[in-house]
């Protein structure tokens, strides 16, 4: 499977151990969708692990020399930390065997590696050695001087580390009359890859025996790390004389120089007791190498060796290393400018970290936060360093507690992501960030690099009417063309639609807009609603959810805010004007104007208006109540009382057409007049009330009432088996559209009139004492159950002549009983006695009031009390 | 105090902007140590480990919203200086990136340019996977789901071949 496309450079590998006390840390994250359909991040949290120390170390090399008598021997030795943390490294005493013993056997430091003691101040252990470094030393033991020639001995050399691992090299001293040592030693032993001058590599050998040496043969091959410079051959014997590099009898007499390969070679003829020389030649370390370290030391460390005609065996000279050091540096790119993001939104900049430098390095990446220098994004922005993926955290990988790229190869780049989230209120720019790289192992290298945001746009949302926009999820119809049905765009002060409302005469009524909330910004939104226009006094606005059918039909719950409107996506709200009922007298007809209103709380300056209108419509309703009866005697008037009550909701003017008061028995001689209260006292008062006639109008406002009187007046022919007259007072309104009436019946008695008063309240015996009136007693307190209704019944001898055998009888109506206790029990006044089979508290049947003789113009009144049934 | 006032209004108000989008899913990593012992695995706290030493990750998702999260997509880095352990994935299935962009299935592949120029595709080593992702699935309310993987310390800190 070709699954990765990366092309990839091969590149030879430099290992080294985990150092004890980094810290793995790790962290998941996940990316997943909410119930609004938005993207979300969700990072877990971090764990850490340390790594802990293992020791481990290796001790090289076993050594082998040829000596004489008495000659002190000294053979190097190195401790290699192949451990991931520091250690120390006791020196056990070393041991001799074999043919001859050693003494004076005592360890010296030799740290510059040239196989001689730095100083002759014996030693016994290490000291700290740091991981992946090493420690020389020499083991120095004296030949003594009677031994045999050809006699071997040996040397134990031993370390052991803090974890008690022993590790042991044999050197064998070969003793021999003619005795050859060869030290080895370079010009400079530190410096940058490539070498700045051609180094001096020196072989310095001596006859330590008494008898001459023959065919010593100096043998050094290169490591990779470094070029022999041809022509660089000197002998000390020679001088200056060049040697030449090529095999074959061509040297200086008395030695044989050539260069194969990378190997130079160099044998000299006879070297005399005690006598001693050099062999010079120089090279180059290579460029491109990383910094020395346990893992590749060997690219840049010379050890030769040597034979001669009787030290047959090849013996080693010391190591020299070139150490490579490490130059940090570090380059940090960051990405083109962003135009623009909306309030609220995030930016990921991708910034490349490249590690310029020679070795492996980790780069702390440091943000500063907003508002300090290097950092104008408005406060409140949220800064977040991602790994190359874009979603997990940028960790502390080098355990100095801020964030880095992790190891980088040198000439390897890691791309770190700044995710930037704007607060959802900010505005303007430009706004940048510089990010700072700093090498973990030269922390004055740095390298900066700024992500800018040219401007924050502005979060912006589209309130239509009963469409979403066409460029919405889902979709609707509402675009530039129809903005004026729609309120696409802007909001304006026009009225983009308008439902007629026919208010109730007693409930209030509702009237729903549809509101389409469209979020045209490019991340998830809210927003508020409100209703900025004044609201008339008695009406009310309120938000709900579609009950389900998106007509707004039936509303669901009822809401202040939109709730989450992801990006580009629309909801549909329900605006509902409450119309009260006529009664309240706040429904009158014409157009109120309502200003909605969405807007997010967050980013104030997404919002937007609609203007919708609810026409009242004109309701015509005057009424004239009630209609009445009574009686009178001949020649006689009576009085009866009218409300006319506007019920709609505008002012009527009630005018009277011809004809609007007429008498069915005006034939006989019955006529009536009709008059307004004028000065509002309830009470007819001729020549003070305004006498109606077809000049008059009568403005009324909405929910007003006016008492008019209609005065009928019996004919002096007339007599109790006349036909009663009707009277009716006819009043038009609504422009003469509509007509109202009520009627009166009138008859005349037979010589006893009677008249009927009534008086509504609390059931007490004040109640009787009355006021009594023959007006009716409109609904209200007094006529709730278990109030008392008292009445008063007059009966009068309008006749000429006494009246016999008077019986007045009533009776106790539906839905009330007789209140004889709670109230007053029945009486009757003058020379009347009480009767009848309602009698006691909560009786029903008839009250009755005998009179025996009722002589002309006499009266006697009948009073009884009852009370509405509960 | 006054501008500590502040600063706590501030807090409360962002906080309940953000309540409108409160996050019902929540997400924990656990980290432990796999011992072997006589063929039998157990693990021990992870708070310290040597080089050589086995770890298993353990993210863990729950749902604790009373909606469904949809294509939930969980990503587990390899840390560096870890190596990943093939086939010990729980569940199987997970596509591994050595850059975190581009997932793959295992085993990973990937062209090296040698030095005389010429091109072979070789199989990436475990030591440069450096993420794990397992493919996006719907978490019902009230649901749990675990993604385990497991690493080893590096005996050696490897410098990767891929730059």
């Amino acid at each position: 499977m070709m699954a990765l496309a990366t092309l990839l450079i091969a590149m030879p590998e430099a290992r080294a151990v985990t150092p004890a006390g980094t810290v793995i840390g790790n962290q998941a994250t996940a990316t997943y969708q909410d119930a609004t359909g938005t993207a979300r991040t969700s990072a877990s949290n971090l764990v850490q692990t340390t790594v802990s120390q293992v020791k481990s170390f290796t001790l090289t090399a076993n050594g082998a020399k040829t000596a004489a008598p008495g000659q002190t021997v000294y053979y190097p030795h190195t401790i290699t930390n192949t451990g991931n943390g520091a250690d120390t490294y006791a020196l056990n005493a070393p041991t001799t065997g074999g043919g001859f013993t050693h003494t004076g056997l005592v360890y010296y430091v030799d740290a510059n590696a040239d196989g001689i003691p730095d100083n002759f101040s014996p030693i016994t252990t290490t000291g700290n050695v740091p991981a992946g470094t090493q420690f020389n030393f020499v083991v120095a033991g004296v030949v003594p001087a009677a031994t045999a020639a050809g006699t071997t001995g040996t040397i134990i050399v031993s370390a052991t580390d803090t974890g008690a691992n022993t590790v042991t090299n044999t050197d064998t001293t070969t003793v021999a009359n003619s005795a050859i040592s060869v030290s080895k030693s370079m010009s400079v032993t530190a410096g940058p890859s490539p070498s700045a001058a051609p180094i001096t590599v020196t072989l310095t050998y001596k006859n330590t025996g008494t008898q001459a040496a023959t065919n010593v043969a100096l043998t050094d091959a290169l490591p990779t790390g470094m070029t022999y410079v041809p022509g660089s051959g000197r002998w000390s014997t020679s001088g200056a004389i060049a040697m030449n590099d090529a095999t074959g009898v061509n040297d200086q007499p008395g030695i044989d120089y050539s260069v194969t390969g990378t190997t130079v070679s160099a044998t000299i003829a006879s070297v005399g007791g005690g006598i001693s020389g050099f062999v010079t030649f120089q090279v180059n370390v290579n460029s491109g190498l990383a910094p020395t370290n346990a893992g590749n030391q060997a690219l840049t460390t010379n050890t030769a060796s040597y034979v001669t005609t009787t030290q047959t065996v090849s013996s080693n000279t010391n190591s020299v290393t070139y150490t490579v050091g490490t130059s940090a540096s570090v380059t940090a790119t960051s990405p083109a400018a962003v135009a623009s993001a909306p309030q609220g939104g995030t930016i990921n900049y991708t910034n490349i970290i490249t590690n310029t430098g020679n070795a492996t390095d980790s780069f702390d990446i440091t943000v500063p936060a907003p508002g300090n220098p290097g950092n104008n994004f408005p406060v409140g922005t949220t800064f977040t360093l991602l790994q190359s993926d874009g979603v997990t955290s940028l960790l502390d990988s080098n355990g100095n507690g801020t964030p880095d790229t992790g190891p980088l190869a040198p000439g390897a780049s890691y791309n770190v992501i700044l995710k930037i989230t704007l607060p959802a209120g900010a505005t303007g720019g430009p706004y940048a960030v510089s990010k700072t790289a700093t090498s973990k192992a030269d922390p004055t290298k740095t390298a900066v690099a700024t992500d800018t945001l040219t401007a924050i746009s502005n979060n912006t949302m589209d309130l239509t009417q009963n469409t979403a926009r066409t460029d919405s999820t889902p979709a609707g119809t509402a675009a530039a063309g129809n903005a004026a049905t729609t309120g696409f765009g802007p909001g304006t002060v026009t009225v983009v639609a308008t439902n007629a409302v026919t208010p109730n005469a007693l409930n209030p009524t509702t009237t729903a807009f549809r509101l389409f909330l469209n979020n045209t910004s490019a991340i998830a939104d809210s927003y508020g609603m409100s209703t900025t226009s004044a609201i008339p006094t008695g009406w009310a606005v309120a938000f709900f959810n579609d009950g389900g059918a998106g007509t707004c039909a039936t509303l669901g719950s009822a809401l202040s805010n939109s709730g989450p409107v992801a990006a580009g996506a629309n909801k549909l709200v329900c605006a509902v004007v409450t119309v009260p009922a006529t009664s309240s007298g706040n429904a009158p007809a014409g157009v109120s104007n309502f200003t909605f209103l969405a807007q997010s709380p967050t980013s104030p300056s997404s919002n937007d208006t609609i203007v919708d209108a609810v026409q009242v419509a004109a309701i015509h309703n005057v009424t004239l109540t009630p209609n009445g009866a009574q009686q009178t005697f001949p020649g006689g008037a009576v009085t009866y009382t009218h409300v006319l009550k506007n019920s709609g909701n505008g002012t009527e003017t009630v005018t009277f057409p011809s004809g609007f008061l007429t008498d069915s028995q005006v034939a006989a001689g019955w006529t009536s007049a009709a008059y307004i209260d004028t000065n509002g006292n309830g009470v007819l008062d001729v020549g003070t009330d305004a006498l109606i006639n077809t000049a008059t109008t009568l403005p009324l406002l909405a929910n007003a009432s006016q008492t008019l009187f209609v005065r009928v007046f019996a004919p002096a022919s007339a007599t109790s088996i006349s036909p009663a007259d009707v009277s009716t007072l006819t009043a038009t309104y609504n422009a003469g559209a509509a007509t109202t009436s009520a009627t009166d019946t009138t008859s005349v008695t037979n010589g006893l009139l009677l008249n009927k008063t009534q008086v509504a309240g609390t059931c007490a015996a004040a109640l009787v004492a009355g006021p009594y009136s023959m007006a009716a007693i409109p609904a209200g307190a007094n006529t709730a159950p278990g109030k008392c209704v008292a009445y008063q019944i007059t009966a009068t001898n309008t006749s000429s002549g006494s009246i016999t055998a008077v019986v007045v009888s009533d009776t106790v109506a539906p839905n009330t009983t007789l209140a004889a206790t709670s109230c007053a029990a029945p009486t009757a006044s003058g020379s009347a006695t009480i009767g009848g089979t309602a009698t006691t508290e909560g009786s029903t049947g008839t009250v009755t009031a005998t009179a025996a003789t009722l002589v002309p113009g006499a009266s006697f009144q009948l009073t009884f009390c009852v009370k509405i049934n509960p | 105090m006054f501008k500590l006032l502040i600063a706590t209004i501030f807090m409360v108000s962002q906080l309940s902007a953000g309540q409108t989008f409160a996050d019902s899913l929540s997400n924990m990593l656990g980290v432990s140590r796999i011992v072997s012992q006589n063929g039998i695995e157990h693990s021990e706290p992870a708070i310290s480990a040597k080089p050589g030493d086995i770890l298993e990750y353990t993210a863990t998702y729950r749902n604790s919203g009373d909606k469904a999260v949809r294509k939930l997509e969980v990503t587990l880095p390899i840390p560096v200086g870890t190596e990943y352990l093939a086939g010990e994935t729980r569940p199987a299935g997970a596509w591994a990136s050595v850059d975190g962009k581009t997932f793959a299935p295992e085993p990973l592949r990937h062209r090296i340019i040698k030095p005389d120029g010429s091109q072979v595709d070789e199989a990436v080593a475990l030591q440069d996977y450096r993420f794990l992702r397992w493919p996006p699935a719907d978490l019902a309310a009230g649901e749990t789901r675990e993604c385990r993987a497991r690493v080893k310390i590096a005996t050696r800190v490897a410098e990767s071949k891929i730059r």
